[in-house]
C-alpha cells in the first residue's frame, strides 16, 4: 500500500527534480526543495496534484532566491557544476562551458517566461501550465515565444560558436 | 486575428494546443500566406534549440529523460532510488518541517483509522511488560469491532509473536532503552482510552502517536535492566494478553511509500548511511526499514514513542555482532 502521497511521489518526484536541477542548477538544492514541496502535500493533499506541486516548487526557489540576494549571497554554479564522467577532460571542459552558456541565457530570461520553458520541457499542457503560473491559458503561447526566442538569441549571443539550431 | 498569424498561434500550433476545430482558418491562412511559412518555420527552429539547450543542463545522472509523459509512473527502481538519496537529504528536511508544528490533516488521520483492526491493538502490548488492564481491553474492543474484518479473528489462538526478536540480534542504546522503560510505565495510565470515544469515529485520535507525559524520575533505571526489561516484554508470551498476541500474530506487515513513513514518524526516518533499502514497512505503528543481507533482511524499526523516536536495529541470527555494532553507528539521526 502506498496511498495517494505515495503515487504522487512515484509518478511526480523524478520530474519535479529534473525541473528543479534544471532551475536551480544544483542537484542537492534540487532534492531539498523537492521533499519538502511532498512533506507539504503530506499534510495538506493537493486536489490538482501536478500543477500544485510545481507551483509550491517554484515558490520556494524563488523564496530562496531572495534570501540569497538579502543575504548579499550569489550561487555562481555554472562552472562547478561541469558534469564528471567518462567524458575526456576537453569535451568536459566543452560541456561545462556549453551549461553555463544556457544558464546564463535561461536567467536572463524573466522569471515567468524561464518558468514556462521548464514547464513545457517536462511536459506540461498549456493549461497545467496556466494553472501552475496563475496565467491565463490564453498567454501561455505568447509566452513561449518569447521565452523560447529569448533563450535562444541570448544563448547565441553568448556563446555564438555553438549552433544550437543544426 | 491579423493579416498574419501571432507568434504565440504558431507555437500554439507546433505545440499541439490548438483545438481541431480552431484549425482550418490557420491552415487556410498558412496555405495563402508564405511569410507565416516561414515564421511557422522560425518558429519550429527556436522550439526544438529552446529544448535542446535546456535539456543540456541535465546532468549525467540526472532523473532520467525529459520527455516523460503525465500520468506514466516512476516505477519502484526509482522509488528504491529515491530511498537512496533520501538518506542524505531527508531528516533534515522532514524534522524541520515538521518542527514548525504542522499536523496531520484529518483526512489523512482518517483514512489510516479504517486501515486494519489487528495492527493498532497489535503494538499495545509490545513495549508493555504487563497485560492491559480490563478497562483498557474493554475500551478497546468496541473501536476494533466498527472497523472492517480484513484481518485474522482477533480470537484466534495459539499464534506466535512474528520474527520479531526471537533468535534475532538487537542493538539499542541506553538512552533508547530509558525512553521505552518510560512509556511502558506510564502507557497504562495514561494511554488509557475514554469509554464515550473508544469507538470508530475515535480512530483517527489513535492514528497519532500518544501525547504521553514523561517520567523523567523513571529513567534512572539501569540500561540493562530495562534491556532485559525489553526483551521479556517482547519474547514472553505469559506477559501479553492473548488476544493482542494473536492480533500481533495476524498483522502482516505493508509496504509503505517514503512519504508515508515520513508522515509515521512524524517527519522523522532514520536510515543507515551508506545502504540501499529494499522497502520500508508498517507493522502497526511500528515502521521499519528493510535492508537486504546475504543471510536475510536486516530491520531499522522505528516508533514514534512519547512523542520521540524510539529504534533499533535487528539483524538475522548470527549475524556477526561487532558488524551490526559497526551499522549502527551508521544510523543517521
Amino acid at each position: 500500500m502506498t496511498g495517494p502521497i505515495g503515487d504522487l511521489f512515484a509518478e511526480y518526484h523524478g520530474s519535479l527534480v529534473r525541473m528543479l536541477m534544471r532551475r536551480t542548477g544544483d542537484r542537492d538544492r534540487a532534492e531539498d526543495i523537492a521533499q519538502e514541496v511532498f512533506a507539504r502535500a503530506v499534510a495538506a493533499p493537493p486536489r490538482n496534484p501536478r500543477p500544485w506541486l510545481f507551483a509550491v516548487a517554484l515558490n520556494l526557489v524563488r523564496e530562496e532566491g531572495r534570501r540569497s540576494v538579502r543575504q548579499g549571497r550569489r550561487l555562481v554554479l555554472y562552472k562547478a557544476e561541469q558534469p564528471e564522467g567518462f567524458e575526456g577532460p576537453d569535451e568536459a571542459m566543452d560541456r561545462g562551458d556549453r551549461i553555463a552558456g544556457v544558464r546564463a541565457a535561461l536567467d536572463g530570461l524573466t522569471e515567468r517566461d524561464r518558468e514556462a520553458l521548464l514547464l513545457k520541457a517536462e511536459g506540461f499542457s498549456y493549461e497545467d501550465i496556466a494553472a501552475t503560473l496563475g496565467l491565463a491559458r490564453g498567454a501561455i503561447g505568447t509566452t513561449l515565444a518569447r521565452a523560447r526566442r529569448r533563450l535562444v538569441e541570448a544563448y547565441r549571443a553568448g556563446e555564438g560558436h555553438h549552433d544550437v539550431a543544426s | 486575428m491579423t493579416s498574419h498569424l501571432e507568434e504565440g498561434i504558431l507555437h500554439e500550433l507546433l505545440d499541439g494546443e490548438i483545438p481541431s476545430s480552431e484549425l482550418p482558418p490557420i491552415e487556410g491562412h498558412l496555405a495563402s500566406c508564405a511569410e507565416c511559412r516561414a515564421r511557422l518555420e522560425d518558429a519550429r527552429g527556436f522550439q526544438a534549440a529552446s529544448d535542446r539547450l535546456i535539456e543540456e543542463l541535465d546532468q549525467p545522472d540526472a532523473p532520467a529523460p525529459s520527455r516523460q509523459r503525465p500520468g506514466v509512473s516512476a516505477g519502484r527502481s526509482d522509488w528504491k532510488r529515491n530511498l537512496a538519496w533520501a538518506a542524505t537529504v531527508v531528516i533534515a528536511v522532514g524534522a524541520g518541517y515538521y518542527g514548525r508544528g504542522s499536523t496531520v490533516p484529518a483526512s489523512i488521520q482518517e483514512a489510516e483509522a479504517v486501515q486494519p483492526a489487528v495492527e493498532k491493538p497489535a503494538t499495545v502490548p509490545l513495549g508493555s511488560p504487563v497485560a492491559p488492564t480490563p478497562a483498557v481491553a474493554a475500551a478497546r474492543q468496541p473501536a476494533r469491532a466498527n472497523q472492517p474484518a480484513t484481518g485474522a479473528a482477533p480470537g484466534a489462538g495459539g499464534a506466535v509473536l512474528p520474527e520479531k526478536q526471537s533468535g534475532r540480534n538487537e542493538l539499542k542504546s541506553a538512552d533508547q532503552l530509558a525512553v521505552r522503560a518510560d512509556a511502558e510505565e506510564t502507557r497504562p495510565k495514561t494511554a488509557l482510552p475514554v469509554p464515550g470515544v473508544a469507538n470508530a469515529a475515535a480512530g483517527a485520535a489513535a492514528a497519532t502517536p500518544p501525547a504521553e507525559p514523561s517520567a523523567p524520575a523513571q529513567r534512572s533505571v539501569a540500561p540493562r535492566e530495562n534491556q532485559a526489561r525489553f526483551r521479556e516484554s517482547i519474547g514472553t508470551t505469559g506477559l501479553v494478553s492473548g488476544a493482542a498476541l494473536a492480533a500481533k500474530a495476524a498483522a502482516a506487515p505493508d509496504t509503505i511509500s517514503f512519504p508515508e513513513a515520513l508522515r509515521r514518524l512524524n517527519g522523522t526516518l532514520r536510515l543507515i548511511e551508506g545502504m540501499v533499502p529494499d522497502r520500508i514497512e508498517a507493522l502497526g505503528q511500528e515502521t521499519r526499514v528493510v535492508y537486504p543481507l546475504s543471510s536475510g533482511e536486516l530491520y531499522l524499526t522505528q516508533q514514534l514513542i512519547n512523542g520521540r523516536i524510539e529504534y533499533r536495529l535487528t539483524a538475522p541470527a548470527g549475524f556477526p555482532a561487532d558488524s551490526l555494532q559497526r551499522l549502527r553507528l551508521r544510523i543517521r539521526d
